[in-house]
This record gives structure tokens, C-alpha cells and sequence, in this order.
């Protein structure tokens, strides 16, 4: 067990991480928060309303997919530098440690640090300027409809950004971000071919494990799925989820300089 | 100092490897190497000959296509946390964070558990590096400095340097000599690894040449000594010469030592017969 996991020597390097990378992770949040004041002066500014429940919703999550996915393409930029993946890699820690140092800071601590810096600028935006007769609702991620598989595909897209910051050498998110696109597309078009073969009619361009929609005698038909099966297509995101970061971490395992 | 054993153990056991960095391109193939604690090897060999490679293949930092790396009789591939604990590697080209030397060792001893402070910070007055100066801010040699004084504190049973005098001057590198010479233990074993032949003078006590894929010298300088006569000859006309180079002042000569007489071995001249395919030499020094 202590080959693989202990809560001292992780300590230790939770610590180390931190105390490397401290300078640019603070960076990094100013930038972000920065951005996120800059451009929500601006929607107020633009909109001259209250800011909707949906569009905070949209903000929330737009922002934490993009910003998330970038910052856990960064997370192992170190193994793309000989000298410096040597250092990593002969630091006396399993792989799991070092994976469960990486992981905490590009999920748990990114999803705590950008929720806390998302309510400070947004009680900022509805306090700068009042609407009489209109109140404020504000987005609240873990009870506002589904807003909690915010968390869930935010974890799918970290998976797949922490594959790609492991495979890959350079330019992280941009490989990241194009073999995802492709493998998307790949996949739409498979759906694609599939359910044409099945239904035997004029499918359109339908996302898998979603609803259908195709043609048949001139009119469109829609199947959407049921609450029931939104469940399972929650599974199935977790599952892929726990795929990539299992992949993710026996690629980190092989990882030679 | 050696320390020499009846029954030295071996530290790292290197067992039939075959690595390359094509598939079709072996720099290793069916290597065997045995290191035994209570020794300081050097480990010679041209550019490109896969020193550090051998190197890396040592310390799990690449994995063999073929064959295995053993520490302790455990498999270092796999970079187990025990192995890592008990072997300090050196690159050649290293990496220091943005901390001074005492932030270092306070974020990063703790992984050794051998590792002496008071050690760490009297090679630093040895190498007279400022303890509270940013790593990453100082020259190249500073840093290297550090480094050497950081790995050889953390009092591993293994250290592995791989080119550790690149970059230091003159008087570093003597006091480097010192201080690898005065942390030899019979329980530890040292591996430098250097094109830089003239370093490891009067330092090693075994000599490994890695030459065309395989290991063709693994001999203790005092066997080689005990075979070979290093000498400067006016002229070797009618000398049993095996190898000789010219200079100034005559001949640079081997010869074959049949009087029992121990003289100096002359490293740089021993490599370049070695790399130069010096058949004579080759089968006196074989490598067991």
C-alpha cells in the first residue's frame, strides 16, 4: 500500500506542488477574474437589464468549460520538458500520488476557486447597478435546474483535456481541443450511419445518445428520450469519465523521458 | 576509498537489455551489468554511445524493449516509491524551481528518508553557493553545484551523475572530487557517467566503456593497473607496445604489464584505445 498511497509523503507533495506553482496559479486567477469582470461590466453595460437566471447559468458554464478545460491541459506541461519530467518523474512518490495532486488542483480546487471568483464578480455586477421593481435571481449551481451536470460534464471534458495533458508534449489544448472535435464528428457521422441503417429513412445530423430526428414522407419526426433515460445518459458520461481518467493515469504510469 | 567485500552485494542488475529509440535501431542489445555497492564507477563512452540512456534505463526513466533494469532485485521500470526513495539521479541537463536552496530542501528532503540537512548545507559552504540566492537565477554551475549537493544528502543507497562536472570550474570540479571521494560508503554505490575522462582521474575505483552496444571494459582500475603500464617513452621501438599516441614529449604508451609494477593509469589514453577497437587491450580487459 505505501507503494501506492500515503497520506504523508501526498501531503508533502501536495505541498511541493504548491509551493512551485503557487506564483502562476495566482496568475492565472487574476487573469481569469480579470476577464470575468471585464466582460460582465460590459454584457451590464450592453443588456441594461437584470442578468437573467439563464444567461448566468450559460456564463457559468461556458466559462468553466473553457477556462477548466485550458488550465487541466497546463497540469502536466511539465512532461513535456525533459529536464523537468526527469525531476518529476524520479521524485519519490508513486504515480498515483502525483496524478491525485494534479487531478485536486484542475477539478476539486478549480471548480471551488473559479465558483468562489464567478459569485464575487457576480454579486459585483447586480450591486453596481439597480433595477427598481426588478430583484435579482441568482444561479445557485448545485440546486438551479440541472445545474448540477454542470459538474458532471465539466468532469467529462477535464477527463478528456487530462489525457491529452499527459499524451501529449506540446501544445496541450489545442491537440486536446482538435482530436475531440474530430473524434465528435467521427462519432455524429457513425450515429449517423447507423440510425439511417436502422430506421430506413432520412435521418438529420442527430448528437449520440440524444434525441432522433428524421424525414419520412415529407414531414419530421422527433424521438426525444425521457427523463428516465437522461439518468442513463448521465451514467454513460460518468462511465466515459472514469474511462479517460483511468487512461490517464496508466498513460502517466508508462510515461518515459 | 574502496571498500572491498568478500561478498559485495549487487546493487544494480542489468539483465540481457535491448533498448532502442527505433524499433529497428538497437542502442542496447542484450546488455548485462552488475553493480555492487562500495564502489565508484565511471562510466565512459563517446557521444551517442547511450551512456545516458543506460542511464535512464537505470533509474525507470526508460523501459527496455527487452530484458530488465534491477535495484535491489525489484524492477525499476515500474518507478516503485522504495526504489525512488534509494536512488538519486542527476541529469545532465537539470531543472531547479524558482527556490533558493533552503525552501528546496524544506519542500523536497522529506521524500528522502536518509536525507541529512546538515550535510546539504556543509557541501553547500563547500561549494561556497548562497543558501538563500533563487535556484533559477544562478549560473548554470551554481545550480549544478546544488544539485551535486542536494543528490549526494540525501544519502542514497545509489547516486547516478550523469556528466556532473559540465559546467563547473576549475576549483569546483576538485572539490567535487573530494566530496564524491568522502561520501563513499560500503553500503553505497556511485555511477558518473562522463565524456570528460580527465574528471574521473584518481577518483573511480571501477571503469565501465560502453562502446558499439555493449559494455566492453567493467574493470577495477587497480586490475587495470595490475594488467596495463601507462608510460611516456622517448621512443618504444622494440617495446611490446599495444598502444600508442604521440605528443610533445614522446610516446604515450600501453603496454603489457609483466613486471607486477603498478603505475598511473592513464584514463584518456586507455579510452581512446578502447573506442579505437585496440584488440589486445579489449581481451585483457574483458569485461566479466
Amino acid at each position: 500500500m505505501n507503494n501506492i498511497f500515503n497520506i504523508k509523503r501526498f501531503g508533502r507533495l501536495f505541498i511541493k506542488h504548491t509551493a512551485e506553482h503557487y506564483k502562476s496559479y495566482v496568475m492565472s486567477l487574476l487573469v481569469l477574474l480579470g476577464v470575468m469582470l471585464l466582460g460582465g461590466c460590459f454584457l451590464v453595460y450592453l443588456i441594461n437589464a437584470p442578468m437573467e437566471l439563464g444567461l448566468q447559468t450559460a456564463l457559468f458554464t461556458g466559462i468553466l468549460l473553457l477556462a477548466g478545460t485550458i488550465f487541466t491541459s497546463t497540469v502536466f506541461a511539465d512532461l513535456g520538458d525533459k529536464n523537468k519530467a526527469m525531476a518529476w518523474l524520479t521524485l519519490p512518490a508513486s504515480h498515483f500520488e502525483k496524478y491525485l495532486v494534479a487531478w485536486l488542483f484542475s477539478y476539486l480546487i478549480l471548480i471551488i476557486t473559479y465558483t468562489g471568483c464567478f459569485y464575487l464578480v457576480l454579486f459585483f455586477l447586480t450591486s453596481i447597478k439597480h433595477f427598481p421593481g426588478r430583484q435579482t435571481e441568482v444561479f445557485d449551481p448545485f440546486h438551479s435546474g440541472g445545474g448540477f451536470q454542470v459538474f458532471i460534464l465539466y468532469a467529462l471534458l477535464h477527463s478528456i483535456a487530462f489525457c491529452g495533458a499527459v499524451y501529449f508534449k506540446k501544445l496541450h489544448f489545442i491537440k486536446s481541443a482538435f482530436v475531440f472535435f474530430i473524434g465528435l464528428a467521427f462519432l455524429i457521422v457513425v450515429n449517423n450511419i447507423i440510425q439511417h441503417a436502422m430506421l430506413g429513412a432520412k435521418v438529420m445530423m442527430n448528437v449520440p445518445f440524444g434525441g432522433i430526428s428524421f424525414m419520412e414522407n415529407n414531414t419530421v419526426h422527433e424521438i426525444n428520450i425521457t427523463i428516465a433515460q437522461q439518468g442513463h445518459i448521465l451514467t454513460l458520461v460518468s462511465v466515459l469519465t472514469g474511462i479517460f481518467w483511468a487512461a490517464a493515469y496508466y498513460r502517466l504510469k508508462e510515461k518515459q523521458v | 576509498m574502496v571498500y572491498y567485500h568478500t561478498n559485495t552485494l549487487k546493487m544494480i542488475q542489468v539483465n540481457n537489455l535491448s533498448f532502442g529509440y527505433h524499433r529497428n535501431r538497437l542502442l542496447f542489445k542484450d546488455l548485462n551489468l552488475s553493480l555492487n555497492e562500495g564502489h565508484i564507477y565511471g562510466l565512459l563512452g563517446k557521444n551517442g554511445a547511450g551512456k545516458s540512456t543506460l542511464l535512464k534505463n537505470m533509474t525507470g526513466l526508460a523501459f527496455p524493449g527487452k530484458g530488465k533494469c534491477l535495484f535491489n532485485s525489484i524492477d525499476v521500470s515500474t518507478r516503485p516509491v522504495a526504489v525512488l526513495e534509494d536512488i538519486y539521479f542527476l541529469a545532465e541537463e537539470l531543472f531547479v524551481p524558482s527556490l533558493s536552496p533552503v525552501q528546496f530542501v524544506s519542500s523536497t528532503a522529506g521524500f528522502y528518508p536518509k536525507f541529512s540537512k546538515s550535510d546539504f548545507y556543509q557541501y553547500l559552504k563547500v561549494f561556497d553557493i548562497d543558501m538563500d540566492a533563487v535556484m533559477d537565477k544562478q549560473s548554470f554551475g551554481q545550480q549544478k553545484k546544488t544539485m551535486i549537493a542536494f543528490g549526494l544528502a540525501t544519502n542514497t543507497s545509489m547516486v547516478i551523475m550523469d556528466e556532473p562536472t559540465n559546467g563547473l570550474d576549475i576549483p569546483s570540479k576538485v572539490q567535487f572530487r573530494k566530496l564524491i571521494a568522502s561520501v563513499l560508503t560500503e553500503n553505497r554505490c556511485i555511477v558518473i557517467s562522463t565524456h570528460q575522462v580527465r574528471d574521473l582521474d584518481s577518483l573511480i575505483d571501477t571503469l565501465l566503456v560502453l562502446h558499439e552496444r555493449e559494455i566492453v571494459v567493467n574493470q577495477l582500475m587497480d586490475d587495470v593497473a595490475e594488467k596495463l603500464t601507462f608510460g611516456t617513452y622517448p621512443d618504444t621501438e622494440g617495446l611490446p607496445v599495444l598502444y600508442e599516441e604521440e605528443n610533445m614529449r614522446g610516446k604515450n604508451a600501453i603496454l603489457q604489464n609483466t613486471t607486477g609494477k603498478y603505475s598511473k593509469v592513464d584514463l584518456e589514453l586507455l579510452f581512446n584505445a578502447v573506442v579505437n577497437g585496440n584488440k589486445p587491450i579489449l581481451e585483457l580487459l574483458k569485461a566479466s
